[in-house]
């Protein structure tokens, strides 16, 4: 998905859109936006994580005066994704491909990742602060398939 | 989506049956790892162990580590020519569309 200018924090971020597949003639529904924030850098944390930077909770059935929860307005939710993965012609890459190669465990790390940002982008909620993975630790284990 | 707890546990269960099998064969793996570097299969008729073949839960992080050592060889970072960073996120994105009916642009 296309970024606008002073979106992304640095030129080797990916933005993805998150969406349902295409059915029966009907578009994709946008479900929520994923940055993927990949490389090492200078100054960058290597501790991979997810980090929520907007929270995919639907207003409140009151303050809408709602009584049919397809009337909920949901705010499209996004997360950054942020990991320590070689560069491209890093270390053990093929020159002629210009694509990192990962070891086994980063492989697992990444997808561990994924699995927190497939949480934190189709989770519905009223509640803003228990968002995703916005809640107590336990809450968060089950979406490490 | 699960909008009530008897969905959620419903869904842990089918999940917890559906992997049984394959969990089965991880444990017997483990077990075999186990025993390998010395590990009393017996000694679980005392405590609660996993299921019979003398793991224990805090073993396991060490024995998969250990297991993955002897199955992949010395050296896993041969296997990294298989795992190039585009080619991973396409197979995670055909998961995502086969599992969830999820498309990734």
């Amino acid at each position: 998905m296309r970024a606008v200018p002073g979106e992304l924090w640095h030129a080797s971020v990916r933005k993805l859109c998150l969406g349902t597949l295409p059915r029966n003639g009907r578009p994709s529904t946008p479900l929520g936006l994923l940055y993927l924030d990949l490389e090492p850098r200078a100054g960058k944390t290597s501790h991979p994580a997810l980090y929520t930077l907007r929270a995919g909770a639907s207003a409140a059935r009151a303050s809408l005066g709602a009584h049919d929860d397809a009337l909920l307005l949901r705010h499209l939710p996004a997360a950054a994704l942020v990991c320590d993965l070689p560069v491209p012609n890093g270390a053990g890459a093929e020159p002629s491909t210009g694509d990192a190669l990962l070891r086994p465990r980063m492989l697992e790390t990444l997808y561990h990742e994924l699995g927190h940002a497939l949480h934190a982008l189709l989770a519905r909620t009223q509640c803003q602060h228990f968002a995703g993975v916005r809640a107590p630790h336990s809450n968060s284990s089950y979406d490490d398939l | 989506m699960e909008s009530c707890p008897d969905q959620v546990c419903a869904a842990l269960r089918g999940l917890s049956e559906a992997l049984r099998p394959r969990a089965r064969v991880e444990l017997a793996t483990l077990s075999a790892t186990f025993r390998r570097l010395g590990g009393d299969v017996h000694s679980d008729l005392h405590s609660g162990a996993v299921s019979g073949a003398g793991v224990r839960p805090w073993d396991l992080a060490y024995l998969i580590e250990q297991s993955r050592a002897s199955i992949l060889g010395a050296d896993e970072a041969e296997l990294s020519q298989y795992l190039e960073l585009g080619r991973c996120l396409e197979g995670i994105q055909m998961v995502f569309a086969r599992a969830f009916g999820l498309q990734v642009s």
